[in-house]
């Protein structure tokens, strides 16, 4: 009798609990999982993507960028400054600000803090996230903007900033949130990495902090004295911090979460018939390759020589691998349609720039073998694994641990390689410690992804001299690709620009420094009731204060 | 007096014996964690270092997290900061790793404490239960069960729960430790949050100890039930409740109670899989979180505190292992 | 009836499906290990750069296979072990060692087998798929010794791909010639090339390649034990090491060792895994190692307590007198009595590395995939569990069984060591 009551008291008790969350969550907010706790709220130190997503809603920018689908291209809105006027060469820029944009703290927002955050951003003692991105700028030699040279502030509302005169110069040369000098000034500058100010933010934007517990929520409430502040936004937005991606699915489908990006392609899916659920997804900024080292690593490092690698180093040996790999059944069985194959670093967003009659490296087996041949690997003591001399085709392929689909794509490689004759061993490695290992040249192949950068960089990713960029990781050595790099850096017409691009993108197809995979889309579902969402090129979680319910 | 007087003393420095060893295991505990972390490859430095910077100015950013100097010399820097309690700051979190670990601990310690409340509560009243009903059909499902909950995984029992009471059932959330709505709730309304999310993880903790402890109090108190002073005390017609709680439970519950320390041990030190599926912020996560991103002194300092905390639960047991039977005084503290 | 059967009768009837079932390949092994040791004296280059595991794993099974019988006829050990009673738990345990010694010849599938991923991933326990093999291009009668060899070895070995067969689930036959579909392509195949197309039944289903996970669940067996035993090895000799080391009377030394335990057993030993296999890269070996080295400390507690208390014994102290040398006294002493309680211990510490594996798969660090794991099929299975719930149910089930058999195993010895507990 008495387990009975306690089982019916219990019961009860559960009801009630189901019942006392429905009513809460009528209010208007917006939940959006993320994966990871962010680490700071300070734009200078916004390095992840998460501290890039509420960032952007905390702090305003001079400019509105927005992605232009039917030219590829971005295109500006005023946001900060009212009106702008290039100067007759574009060397200079004459902006107005608005005067009725404050901090939260009640201060106006002034040239003065626009100043200000250019001298931060560009500080090598401040070591923030835009460091090295002022090329462009009257700079010193350790990266620092040349204030005097640069700014001319006329009053508090106006200012005209002047960049170096044979630079390219194009709108993402803008593109900083500001940030207010009255509270950074207080702090010593490389003390700002660990003040109060990276949780306890100023700001200006659309949203402003409302609290945020650590390893659960960052919650963000409408800010009603920015101007972009409407009565329709949503009032509240909470970041759910949702570290096991499994639970992410299952709150999406009861949602207590309303807005999640990097789902995989099977759920997505599944996700899809959920009538209460919308996947779209974010094309053609990020695609994976297998990369291969093509110069000796060791020598490399010890004594900087560019020697060609043993297995690598020869371009019929990448091109036949690259026939060997059947990339297109890893972007059918996994990526469901969420991807599609990648020729070159430029994909098809970049609707002027891309080159749409490259054919890139089509599954053929016996292709492979016959180039493998050619390169002198053939199989003589029948083994199965192709020989040349006495050196065995046998090779250890890195990836990150926890990568689902890079780990279904090198059981795919591997598989297809063997069918050539090529031994491959896969290795997992957990992430700082696989990025050690291609920083340091030390490994024969690894399998990672670029995310394209806005605007189009080449040099950082594909420059032969290795002193000049970390990021070339395979060593990638081409004459011709260096030759239209340096042309690119220069002033040139719409056409020749297109045309050098097209050359690159054949060159680099040719040469495969690396096999290009493919193109893997960034798939995010939402829930129905957030109505006017854009999702493009830029990302998915943007300019959230134009959502509505 | 005197007599009892020394035997204070003689305790008094046992206690003492025991507290220096402790502080001698907390030393190498940290020493060695110290040199694990600092041999491994892998470069914490390497995500604050922008691919843009030069090699000498990403070498700056190097130095800046003193990772550079001869590890001797870290090792004692390291020891003077320790004794003066300063565990560093934190990569990650950009702030003191102390308050960093103040956050995650109270999660952990709720579980923990919820937890072993739960295994000791559920393993004896089913083990009276089985004894009572020797043999028979319930003693032998309870058996059974208990040694099929012992072996199943954490994760298998997790996983099985949130798939029954948060998929199909919808009754219960799936995880995070409180509603984002927690603020505006009435104290009663705050209650039942805390309580919803706590359950899954709880139980998902709980069962498979409790498995054990069933079987433990089942065999300690049988084996004492048999003893020939028992069959005494009955045929003296003492009442069958006092001879169970005077001298059956007390002479049954040590081997319960060292168990019960070091699963209490292990619940403080971070209920890692519960924490993992259930996304609670726990010490068990922020360990693990803190290793994958070679955030250093956090380590080092989770670390510590879990060996603070075993150590520590296994003397309280000792302790309460006294007060049941004075006898083991020595046995425990040499 | 069944109470009457012992486990050398299931042991006997499994070698006997065995031998029905691979008759021919046992064959073929013959032949393959005759043309082995022919071309050891003639031609060794050649013949060392076949060696492989699955070479030497295929000689292991055909040597298996001959001593089971002449383990189970040899009266002596059949008395012992092979009379005792026949229960779930080592029936279980049975199956898991024929899986562990003999897994090619219980599946004839390569466990990382993947073709045609479109036409074979996620399928259910059960499925119907079709085998379409290709007729061999090639068939010169005149063979050398190597050709004779790399045939036999074609035949033999388990093969991760295969040119000549098309694995599909469906296939029509129109005006003589075969069509099925493989990935987005249509496929047609004369049927004059055909040599054979047979149904095949996946047992157990199959994974996000469209690999058996039956033929991986008997290979993850292996890998599984595998760690398990390697492991207790390691803990085994650390732990008696240790153990001895401290018995030997210098306080120093035994107090040291002592706080070296405490150090280890006040941290959590989970945790220190994870540091360790985060830190420097997880896999197989590694997995081992780590969990090896972290599971030494009850036995070192066994053994030097047990030590400890023999010598205190008057029979000890009689036997030294009487002056026998320090290896007698560790042979005819000391040994038998702590075999009990250490083979207990190991048996626990088995199933503790079995499980640990589990876990740090399901973290993500355990044995990683280049060989088949249940741990690390359970990792991958939680990806699926919406769609393909047997690909972590599967590999669940036969952990915790597992688990359940070696607990039920301990126990069982313990009983049988120490009738009066329990």
């Amino acid at each position: 009798m008495r387990w009975k009551i306690y089982f019916l008291l219990s019961l009860i008790f559960i009801l009630f609990v189901s019942c006392e969350k429905e009513d809460a969550s009528l209010t208007s907010r917006v939940v959006i999982a993320i994966q990871s706790e962010p680490e700071t709220l300070n734009p200078v130190y916004a390095f992840g993507i998460n501290e890039g997503i509420i960032t952007e809603h905390l702090f305003l920018y001079l400019l509105d960028l927005k992605w232009n689908e039917k030219t590829g291209d971005v295109e500006a809105y005023p946001m900060l400054a009212e009106k702008w006027q290039w100067n007759s060469d574009s060397t200079s820029i004459e902006i107005f600000l608005r005067k009725d944009s404050k901090w939260s703290d009640g201060k106006t927002i002034s040239a003065y803090d626009v100043v200000y955050s250019f001298d931060i951003y560009s500080d090598p003692q401040v070591q923030s996230r835009f460091f090295g991105m002022f090329k462009n700028f009257f700079h010193f030699d350790d990266g620092r903007v040349d204030l005097e040279k640069t700014f001319a502030v006329i009053d508090s509302f106006h200012l005209i900033i002047n960049f170096l005169p044979e630079k390219v110069i194009s709108l993402f040369d803008l593109a900083f949130p500001i940030i207010p000098k009255h509270i950074y000034e207080k702090l010593n500058r490389n003390e700002i990495q660990t003040s109060e100010i990276n949780f306890s933010p100023v700001s200006s934007g659309p949203y402003k902090l409302k609290m945020w517990e650590r390893n659960q929520y960052v919650i963000l409430e409408a800010n009603k004295n920015c101007f972009l502040y409407n009565k329709d936004m949503i009032s509240q937005i909470i970041f759910k911090i949702v570290s096991d991606y499994s639970s992410i699915i299952t709150q999406l489908k009861k949602g207590e979460v309303d807005l999640s990006e990097d789902i995989k392609p099977s759920d997505a899916k599944q996700l899809s018939t959920n009538p209460d659920l919308s996947v779209t997804s974010v094309k053609g900024r990020q695609f994976e390759y297998v990369g291969w080292n093509n110069i000796d690593g060791k020598l490399f490092s010890e004594k900087n020589n560019i020697v060609p690698h043993k297995f690598f180093g020869d371009k019929k040996v990448r091109q036949a691998l690259s026939y060997a790999i059947n990339r297109k059944e890893i972007v059918d069985e996994y990526l469901l349609g969420y991807g599609s194959l990648c020729n070159s670093p430029i994909s098809e967003i970049f609707v002027n720039e891309f080159d749409s009659t490259l054919k890139g490296f089509e599954y053929n087996p016996d292709k492979a073998k016959t180039l493998l041949k050619e390169a002198g690997w053939t199989d003589k003591n029948q083994n199965g694994v192709l020989e040349k001399g006495s050196l065995e085709f046998s090779f250890t392929l890195n990836i990150p641990s926890g990568n689902p689909l890079r780990d279904y794509a090198a059981t795919v490689i591997k598989n297809n390689l063997k069918q050539v004759g090529v031994d491959v061993i896969i290795e997992k490695l957990e992430f700082g410690v696989l990025m050690d290992g291609v920083l340091n040249r030390k490994l024969d192949a690894w399998i990672l992804a670029w995310f394209i950068p806005l605007p189009l960089d080449l040099k950082t990713y594909w420059y032969s001299d290795l002193t000049q960029t970390q990021l070339n990781f395979a060593g990638y050595q081409s004459n011709e690709a260096d030759r239209i790099i340096l042309e690119l850096e220069k002033k040139l017409i719409k056409e020749k620009y297109i045309n050098l691009m097209k050359k690159f993108q054949q060159t680099i197809s040719e040469e495969q420094p690396v096999t290009f995979l493919y193109w893997f889309d960034n798939i995010v579902c939402h829930n129905k009731r957030i109505k006017n969402i854009t999702i493009n090129p830029f990302g998915p979680i943007q300019r959230i204060w134009e959502w509505r319910l | 007096m005197e007599i009892i007087n020394s035997m204070m003393n003689k305790k008094l420095k046992l206690i003492l014996k025991r507290l220096l060893s402790s502080i001698l295991i907390l030393f190498l505990v940290i020493t060695m964690v110290f040199i694990l972390v600092r041999i491994s490859p892998g470069d914490p430095a390497q995500k604050y270092i922008s691919p843009k910077l030069s090699p000498e100015l990403a070498q700056q950013v190097r130095n800046s997290f003193n990772l550079d100097e001869p590890i001797t010399v870290q090792y004692i820097n390291f020891l003077k900061n320790i004794a003066s309690g300063d565990f560093g700051i934190s990569y990650e979190y950009r702030m003191p790793v102390i308050k960093v670990v103040l956050e995650f601990l109270p999660v952990t310690l709720l579980l923990a404490f919820l937890s072993i409340m739960l295994q000791i509560i559920l393993g004896y009243y089913s083990a009276i239960l089985a004894i009572k009903r020797k043999n028979n059909f319930t003693d032998r499902i309870l058996r059974k069960s208990s040694i099929v909950l012992y072996v199943t995984p954490g994760f298998v029992l997790g996983v099985i729960l949130i798939y029954i009471f948060s998929v199909q059932l919808d009754l219960l959330p799936s995880g995070s430790f409180k509603s984002y709505f927690f603020d505006e709730l009435s104290l009663f309304g705050k209650l039942i949050d805390i309580f919803s999310h706590l359950l899954l993880p709880v139980l998902t903790l709980s069962l498979p100890g409790a498995a054990l402890f069933f079987n433990y109090f089942r065999d300690g108190i049988e084996e004492v039930l048999q003893k020939d002073f028992v069959l005494y005390l009955k045929a003296s017609g003492v009442s069958e409740k006092i001879i169970f709680r005077k001298h059956v439970l007390p002479n049954s519950l040590k081997p319960v109670l060292s168990i019960a320390g070091i699963e209490l041990g292990f619940l403080l030190s971070g209920t890692l899989v519960a924490e993992v599926i259930f996304s609670l912020p726990g010490m068990g996560r922020l360990m693990v979180t803190s290793i994958l991103s070679r955030d250093f002194p956090l380590v080092i300092a989770c670390a510590f505190v879990t060996a603070v905390f075993i150590i520590f639960s296994n003397f309280i047991f000792d302790l309460i292992k006294v007060k049941v039977d004075k006898r083991i005084w020595k046995e425990i503290l040499s | 009836m069944f109470r009457k059967l012992n486990i050398w009768h299931l042991i006997f009837s499994i070698w006997l499906a065995l031998l029905i079932f691979n008759f021919e390949l046992l064959l073929q092994t013959v032949k393959l290990f005759y043309l082995s040791l022919r071309l050891l004296f003639s031609d060794y280059n050649f013949l060392s750069a076949h060696f492989s595991f699955h070479f030497f794993d295929s000689i292991l099974s055909l040597i298996v296979m001959l001593v089971i019988p002449i383990l189970l006829f040899s009266t002596g050990i059949r008395k012992k072990i092979f009379r005792y009673r026949l229960t779930a738990s080592n029936t279980f345990i049975i199956l898991l060692t024929f899986c562990f010694l003999i897994p090619s010849l219980i599946t004839r599938q390569h466990p990382d087998f993947q073709q045609n991923i479109s036409e074979l991933k996620l399928l259910p326990p059960f499925s119907i798929k079709y085998r379409i093999e290709l007729k061999s291009a090639n068939s010169d009668s005149d063979f050398s010794l190597m050709e004779k060899f790399i045939e036999a070895k074609e035949k033999v070995l388990l093969k991760e791909f295969d040119e000549r067969v098309y694995y599909v689930k469906n296939y029509s036959e129109h005006q003589g010639k075969y069509n099925f579909t493989s990935g987005s392509n249509i496929i047609s195949i004369s049927t004059d090339s055909v040599k054979s197309i047979k149904s095949e039944i996946i047992l157990l289903g199959t994974d996000e390649f469209g690999r058996d996970i039956f033929a991986r669940l008997i290979f993850g067996a292996r890998i599984s034990v595998f760690i398990g035993i390697m492991a207790v090895i390691i803990s085994l000799i650390l732990g008696l090491i240790l153990g001895f080391l401290a018995s030997t009377g210098n306080p120093v030394l035994s107090l040291s060792l002592n706080r070296l335990t405490d150090l280890f057993l006040s941290f959590p030993s989970i945790f220190l895994v994870i540091l360790i296999l985060a830190l420097f890269g997880n896999n197989l070996f590694s997995v081992i190692i780590v969990l090896g080295f972290s599971g030494w400390m009850s036995l070192y507690k066994i053994v030097s307590s047990e030590v400890a208390t023999i010598k205190g014994k008057d029979y000890f102290i009689t036997a030294k007198k009487i002056g026998l040398t320090n290896k007698e006294l560790l042979v005819r002493e000391v040994i038998p009595v702590i075999i009990i309680p250490v083979t207990v211990n190991l048996v626990f510490q088995f199933s503790n590395v079995i499980l640990a594996e589990s876990a740090l798969s399901f973290l993500g660090l355990g044995s990683g995939n280049q060989f088949p794991s249940w741990g690390a099929m359970i990792e991958k299975g939680q990806e699926y569990i919406y769609e393909a719930w047997w690909m972590i149910f599967i590999p669940g089930i036969a952990l915790v069984l597992t688990l359940l058999s070696i607990h039920n195993i301990a126990k069982e010895l313990n009983k049988f060591f120490n009738p009066k507990i329990g």
